[in-house]
């Protein structure tokens, strides 16, 4: 798990964030020194100012000659010039590396940002063979994989640092990325365009594993959420039927509504609320009764559940694994 | 003032040590509790499902019903659903040491 907050300007895990990185840091490193060399040579000729303080607010002003002054510039521009280059040059085999994959992706996913969740759909080669999830993306790793980003609502940006740079999600458009992890690993996402309220809590993960898993993990996304079981199953599922319904989808139920992150598999997933809660009992009772307590502004209204009623929906959601 | 110098170091790092005590519990409680209970000193729990437990050492009763006590606060931490079948209080998977470590949090919570 990537804990440490900025951590992804020291490790990169993957193809366009293995190119960017080293560009991100040479930049960084130049803009420091020429900060800092500016505001020295300012500090310095401040200095040296001083003392013709008088001269120089007499009437008449003072001529001097400065036969260096000229030559100073030059050498200025001379040496700005070459990290300006430099980075020119870099920057253009960077775009021209990250611009598109090495080859063509194997695997396409429509990722649509919401206010303030992540929708992702997986296609396969026929209709029972593709999936809704939201806010965890999985990905096979070692191969490159087209991301076609839809805005649903506003402008988003969709952000993975650790694979790769930003791109925009516009409403009425379809922007596309790529991603191609190097390692497997949980590399995590954030909305990086401000787009309202819960802008800052609108995060996701991307989990790379090795094929095989991958595709462990694709059959039992293509399955439906089963039947409930116990008494306190059948109530919960009466009530989210009824309740949730109106925004979420359940495959195999009756609720397929896509006005919140789809809930097929919602026990598969480590965290919740657009990566904003770890996904366990509690986390998940307070979200489901006060998502305002939580993330203030979010498009889930509390749900004024009893006591009772929210066991049930938990013990009936606690099924969808 | 040389005596002084460990002695404030010395301070320091008692206070240093006294502030990571509770870090296994306060990390307990943003992960499982934070989404319905105000907790002071977890930043992240802010939830307003159940009561705030500012002040919480100073409760007379826990959830109206029990004596707070470390011990019926440990059962209560357990096994919410038994003590009170169908509250809002979901049982959250603790084991009876992580439970036992909150209770020792929450009971340094005296101030209102
Ligand atoms: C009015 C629409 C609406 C209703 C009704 C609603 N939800 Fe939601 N739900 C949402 C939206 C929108 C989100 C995404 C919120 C966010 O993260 O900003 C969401 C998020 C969630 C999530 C987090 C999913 C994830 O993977 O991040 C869960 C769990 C959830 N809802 C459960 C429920 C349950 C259970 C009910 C019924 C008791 C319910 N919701 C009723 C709209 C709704
Ligand atoms: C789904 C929401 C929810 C979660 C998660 C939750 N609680 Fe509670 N908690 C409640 C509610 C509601 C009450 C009031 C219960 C009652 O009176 O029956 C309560 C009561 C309490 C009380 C008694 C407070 C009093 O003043 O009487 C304590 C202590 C407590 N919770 C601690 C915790 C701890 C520690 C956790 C995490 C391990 C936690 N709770 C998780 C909802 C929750
Ligand atoms: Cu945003």
């Amino acid at each position: 798990m990537s804990a440490t907050p900025l951590d992804y300007l020291f490790s990169s895990a993957g193809r366009r964030a293995d190119v960017t990185l080293p560009l991100t840091w040479f930049m960084l490193i130049v803009s420091v020194v020429v900060c800092l060399v500016v505001a020295g040579l300012l500090l310095g000729s401040l200095r040296g100012a001083k003392g013709g303080g008088a001269a120089e607010t007499a009437a008449e002003p003072v001529r001097r000659d400065h036969a260096g002054g000229l030559r100073w510039i030059t050498i200025g521009l001379a040496i700005s010039s070459v990290p300006l280059l430099i980075s020119l040059i870099w920057t253009m085999a960077a775009l021209a590396q990250v611009a598109g994959p090495p080859r063509r992706p194997e695997m396409t996913i429509d990722v649509t940002a919401h206010q303030w969740w992540w929708e992702a759909d997986y296609h396969g080669t026929e209709p029972a063979d593709s999936f809704v999830t939201a806010n965890e993306i999985h990905i096979p790793v070692g191969v490159p994989v087209e991301i076609r980003l839809r805005g649903g609502d506003v402008i988003h940006s969709f952000w993975v640092p650790q694979l790769a740079g930003k791109t925009d999600t516009i409403p009425g458009q379809q922007n596309i990325a790529w991603l191609e992890a190097r390692r497997p690993g949980i590399f995590r996402g954030q909305c990086a365009e401000y787009c309202g309220a819960e802008h800052a809590k609108m995060g996701f993960e991307v989990v790379a594993q090795p094929m095989a898993e991958f595709q462990r993990w694709r059959q039992d996304q293509l399955q439906p959420a089963p039947p409930p079981a116990t008494q306190a199953q059948r109530q919960g599922y009466a009530l989210t039927m009824a309740r949730c319904g109106l925004c979420h989808a359940i495959r195999g139920t009756s609720a397929t509504a896509r006005g919140g992150p789809d809930l097929t598999h919602l026990m598969s997933r480590r965290l919740i609320a657009a990566a904003m809660l770890p996904n366990n009992p509690g986390a998940l009772g307070g979200w489901i009764q006060d998502p305002q307590g939580v993330k203030p502004g979010a498009l889930m209204p509390a749900q004024h559940l009893s006591g009772e009623q929210l066991t049930d929906v938990i013990a009936y959601l606690e099924t969808l694994q | 003032m040389r005596r002084l110098i460990p002695l404030c170091a010395a301070l320091a790092f008692t206070a240093c040590h006294d502030g990571h005590r509770h870090d296994e519990a306060k990390a307990l409680i943003a992960a499982k509790c934070g989404a319905c209970h105000v907790v002071p000193g977890v930043r992240t729990a802010i939830g307003r499902v159940g009561p705030s437990l500012t002040g919480f050492a100073r409760r007379q009763v826990i959830a109206g019903r029990f004596t707070n006590n470390r011990q019926m606060l440990i059962r209560w931490l357990l096994h919410p659903q038994m003590l009170q079948p169908g509250g809002a209080m979901p049982d959250t998977g603790l084991t009876p040491p992580q439970a036992a470590r909150i209770a020792d949090y929450l009971q340094t919570l005296d101030k209102r």
